[in-house]
């Protein structure tokens, strides 16, 4: 395979300028991070230790092998929710090694408004079960759950992807012969006590652990009667008396210790097998990539000096070179894994959809998984295309992506607009796994353009009253439709709606799909099989 | 969760994972880049430490190994960590035998004031057509025996009573 000449001119007054921005983003994302996963409120932290809790971010790094990855996902989930008091929305998921196996594991925090669940926590905890159940990957619960909170249970309880959808996706995954284990670190009340009833295996953990339907206060009210927490549905009760637990542990370490030999135990189903070589670092530095990355995201680059620092050796078996320019097609290896490429590198336009469609077919075909790097304005418009049949042409690609039964993963490097975002496989066209990098945005039609019509719409209906706008007063609702409409396409919005898995450092973007990747051979890849492609 | 190994009385947190040409070593804080070991067979190898070969002759019983380096004798015991992280466990065990079903006692297989272990047989009793010996869950002196021979109970009848062993 041909190595990628890069054409990028490391000592240019532009790339420096570029390094310094996306570094800065890149240092601003980290410390957003680090304070979504650390920063907690002093009383917050003392009452876990009063409890004689451990702290979320212990606990998975107890549970999990030592100096193995942990890819963890959403961690910026709800940041622009909730007034930003919901870091994480008070849950930890991610792709880790538990035992020499790679498991979900999703926790509950307990520091932030002692667990309880939020619309976006079950979102997030929803998501990381799909994830579950799309790549037949193990659970690890780590439960300490208050519950839901009440003021906002019309968003979170009855809905079909609100909290029953986990009650649902756990009986699935167990359906399915992929086990789960959980362990009742604090109270599972309610709902949240399905969590552990419906796991294959349970360890709850004495004295802090407890699992009933209504706690004491709920009982106390309901029928008058006065229970302890630990009569009620504690760890001596539940391994004892009803059952409901499988394990009982004196401390959370040697609940977890229980849970790391039980995961050691289970049936280890082999993998997919898919061509896979010896893995060889990009021949370009991943750190060039902030140079790359333009500043100003309305600056057009080449996708290829993108892939160069992605892939290995950056070598890259390029398809259909000269046709469809706007869509860099080709095949190329990730950490050995052969993959198959889709990259924006312009608008979309009738041949380079065919293109595309075609390339799907053909990875799909040989087993080949597809990542999908965005950077799309959205297909052209215009009499000469529809004439050409660019809708029905886009279409096709679309019809292309949604059948495809290799896993695909999706990125978004810059913009993902309109048709684009859904023909390069966006949320809805369930990717394995999407990320982000930290100055993309998403939106259905680009932030100018989209200010500009709604001022516009805004003018008119106030004209049908009588009223009138100076051009300055036009101006400031301009500038504030602009500014909301940014704000709403950012990628931490997107991360915070739980649009994606997470936005990622672009230069670390390599060894997450390197784990993505490795996580989704572990569910059989279906025979290809579409729909009807418009001729 | 990292490996737990104790030599000397002294508890040592560690990890191995695989590297180029052999192991990494985490202890506690420290990190040891190359670690190797080549077997030989027969309770003997080599043993390489950052680039420094030492022969080595050992000896593996069950959670304990003996491991001689050099014309020294060490002793390092394996904590398996079910057992160790479950220290608490003893403080949930009671100080009183109860009885696991009703029956009647047969025989009576220590007298007050007698130190037992965990296992030690207090006591054979017969319910549910089967002879069952009952065994001390814990370390304690026997206190007092709640039934004489030839005597029923029912379930969950307190057996036997222990105190605390003298330490």
């Amino acid at each position: 395979m041909q190595r990628i000449i890069s054409l990028a001119d490391v000592k240019s007054e532009d790339f420096r300028l570029n390094a310094a921005h996306n570094r800065a983003l890149v240092a601003e994302l980290k410390e957003r991070q680090r304070a979504a996963r650390f920063n907690r409120p002093e009383r917050d932290l003392e009452r876990l230790r009063r409890q004689n809790k451990m702290f979320v971010r212990d606990r998975v790094e107890a549970l999990l092998d030592p100096e193995t990855p942990f890819l963890e996902l959403s961690t910026l989930a709800a940041n622009k929710a909730y007034d930003g008091e919901v870091p994480g929305a008070a849950q930890v998921t991610g792709i880790g090694i538990v035992a020499g196996r790679e498991v979900i594991v999703h926790a509950d925090d307990g520091s932030v408004k002692g667990g309880a669940w939020y619309p976006l926590s079950v979102k997030k905890i929803v998501r990381a079960l799909d994830i579950a159940i799309e790549n037949r990957l193990p659970v690890v619960h780590l439960c300490d759950c208050a519950g839901g909170y009440l003021p906002l249970q019309a968003e979170f309880f009855a809905d079909r992807y609100y909290a029953g959808r986990i009650f649902r996706n756990q009986s699935i995954l167990s359906k399915m012969g992929v086990p789960q284990v959980a362990i009742a670190m604090g109270h599972c009340t309610a709902g949240g006590a399905y969590v552990p009833a419906l796991s294959d295996y349970n360890i709850i953990v004495q004295g802090t652990g407890a699992i009933f339907l209504g706690g004491p206060p709920v009982v106390k009210a309901a029928t008058g009667e006065i229970v302890s927490a630990e009569e009620l549905g504690g760890a001596d009760m539940h391994t004892s008396v009803s059952g409901t637990g499988d394990y009982f542990a004196s401390s959370e370490m040697h609940a977890i210790a229980i849970a790391r030999d039980v995961i050691a135990r289970l049936h280890r189903p082999s993998k997919t097998s898919i061509d896979l070589a010896a893995s060889e670092p990009p021949a370009y530095n991943a750190s060039e990539l902030y140079g790359i990355i333009p500043r100003d995201a309305r600056v057009q680059f080449d996708m290829r000096e993108i892939i160069a620092r992605l892939v290995d050796g950056s070598r890259f078996h390029e398809y259909q070179p000269r046709y469809g320019q706007s869509l860099v097609c080709g095949f190329a290896r990730l950490h050995g894994y052969q993959i198959g490429i889709l990259a924006n590198n312009g608008v979309p336009v009738s041949d380079s959809s065919l293109k595309g469609a075609h390339f799907i077919q053909l990875c799909d075909k040989n087993r080949t998984p597809l990542l999908f790097l965005q950077n799309i304005t959205g297909f052209m418009v215009g009499r000469e295309y529809e004439r050409g049949g660019i809708t029905k042409d886009g279409a096709k690609l679309i019809m292309a992506v949604s059948g495809a039964s290799v896993p695909k993963f999706t990125v978004v490097c810059n913009g993902s607009h309109g048709a684009g975002t859904y023909a390069m496989a966006g949320r809805a066209f369930d990717p394995r796994f999407m990320f982000t990098w930290p100055q993309s945005q998403t939106s259905a039609m680009g932030a100018v353009q989209a200010a500009g019509v709604l001022t516009h719409v805004k003018a008119r209906q106030l004209a049908r009253k009588g009223g009138r706008l100076s051009e300055r007063e036009l101006e400031s609702i301009r500038a504030s439709i602009l500014e909301e409409y940014l704000d709403r396409s950012s990628a931490y919005y997107a991360s915070s709606e739980i649009w994606d898995d997470g936005i990622l450092d672009p230069a670390d973007t390599r060894n997450a799909l390197a784990i993505a990747l490795s996580a989704s051979l572990n569910a059989p890849i279906e025979t290809p099989r579409y729909g009807v492609f418009r001729m | 969760m990292k490996h737990s190994l104790e030599t000397n009385g002294i508890e040592h947190q560690l990890w191995l994972s695989r590297c180029r040409g052999g192991y990494r070593l985490s202890l506690g804080d420290k990190v040891i880049t190359s670690v190797a070991f080549a077997h030989e067979g027969d309770g003997s190898g080599v043993l390489s430490i950052e680039g420094e070969s030492l022969p080595v002759r050992f000896l593996i019983d069950r959670d304990i190994i003996h491991i001689n380096i050099g014309g020294t004798t060490r002793v390092i015991r394996y904590v398996e960590p079910l057992r160790a992280r479950s220290c608490a466990f003893a403080q949930t065990n009671h100080l009183v035998v109860r009885a696991p079903m009703p029956g009647i006692v047969v025989a009576t297989k220590v007298s007050p004031g007698q130190l037992v272990y965990t296992g030690t047989p207090l006591m054979v009793m017969e319910g549910m057509k089967l002879e069952t010996i009952i065994r001390s869950q814990r370390e304690g002196v026997v206190e007092r025996i709640h039934f004489k021979e030839g005597e029923n109970f029912e379930r969950d009848a307190v057996l036997v009573s222990l105190s605390e062993g003298v330490s």
